[in-house]
């Protein structure tokens, strides 16, 4: 089991995302949101803050990271740098759509799944055509 | 001179220039790289205690502060810059040590920003300035940092014609063209405060 952390600019969209991709979640895993700055007052992300979360979620499991765009992607690689080099290679960001990729980790996630498997099926399945 | 005095000049540049700052980046951007970057130097200027001690130290403290208020992609970017050149700058008494600093920041932004120049950023302003260190590494600091201010500002209005390929901008495409890049005019206004600080 992998943990699935969503890092937004904005704390609604991580939230409302969060929420309506739990409606789709079977297993019981760690599936945490941080979205904006100053306790969700303003747009941004932190590296601190994303640090933190990942110290605590590591703690039991790998972690699978889900960002929107830009800084967030930026900021979760400054914080993963910011951890110790041995809880370095537990966490992966997922190249992939936002939403997509976040349902794609919530429904792929289970019992026995490693995180790079999981990178790697959020990175296919997430793209797979709509229409 | 103590570095809190130039801290202080840098964030009373911004301040200064806030307006352009957010409607640069209000025509290829989010609007708001003005204001973000000045609630992070806000935030470092209020504490002149851990800014006067090394310089070492100075920049690790403006990194962190930075990386932690500013929010946008600047936070990060400009954050990383100054962490490296903390770990580069050792005991910042020769011109060849400033320059290993400013070529580590310079390194890490590239990597953190998968960016190099020629592609509308901060890097655009960066670069040509910190070149002119490494070609006047024996010219007085006052020299030096008035002809770095005018190769970042050369630069940062060399970025009006690029096609920027990073960031916000980028989903912009020929849009993001005749449009100077916020973060470049950025650098070229705290090389301007540094300059302006020395004189």
């Amino acid at each position: 089991m992998v943990a699935v952390l969503v890092v937004s600019h904005s704390y609604p969209l991580a939230k409302a995302v969060v929420d309506f991709v739990s409606e789709m979640k079977i297993n019981n895993f760690p599936f945490q949101f941080i979205g904006g700055i100053e306790d969700g007052q303003r747009y941004g992300t932190d590296p601190m803050l994303i640090q933190n979360k990942l110290t605590e979620l590591l703690v039991d499991n790998d972690v699978l990271v889900l960002c929107d765009l830009g800084s967030s992607i930026m900021n979760t690689q400054v914080a993963i740098n910011f951890l110790p080099p041995a809880l370095q290679e537990r966490v992966a960001i997922a190249d992939s759509p936002f939403f997509e990729g976040t349902l794609v980790a919530v429904t792929s996630n289970h019992l026995t799944i490693d995180l790079a498997t999981l990178k790697q099926e959020v990175e296919n399945m997430s793209r797979i055509a709509k229409i | 001179m103590e570095q809190a005095k130039i801290w202080q000049a840098i964030t009373e540049k911004l301040i200064a220039n806030k307006e352009l700052l957010n409607d640069l980046d209000q025509a290829i951007g989010d609007g708001d790289h003005g204001t973000n970057l000045i609630r992070g130097f806000n935030e470092v200027i209020k504490d002149p205690v851990k800014l006067n001690g090394t310089w070492q130290a100075s920049f690790n403290f403006v990194a962190m502060t930075l990386m932690s208020k500013v929010g946008g992609s600047s936070g990060p970017l400009f954050g990383i810059f100054f962490l490296n050149m903390s770990k580069a700058i050792k005991t910042a008494s020769t011109q060849q040590e400033w320059l290993d600093a400013y070529l580590a920041g310079i390194k890490a932004v590239k990597t953190l920003g998968k960016s190099d120049v020629g592609e509308g950023t901060m890097l655009d302003a960066l670069i040509p300035a910190v070149k002119i260190l490494e070609s006047n590494l024996n010219l007085n600091n006052k020299d030096l940092y008035k002809q770095m201010a005018l190769a970042a500002q050369e630069g940062a209005e060399a970025t009006i014609t690029m096609l920027k390929t990073k960031g916000r901008a980028s989903y912009l495409k020929e849009r993001s063209v005749n449009h100077m890049d916020p973060g470049a005019k950025s650098v070229s206004l705290i090389f301007e405060a540094v300059s302006e600080a020395l004189q």
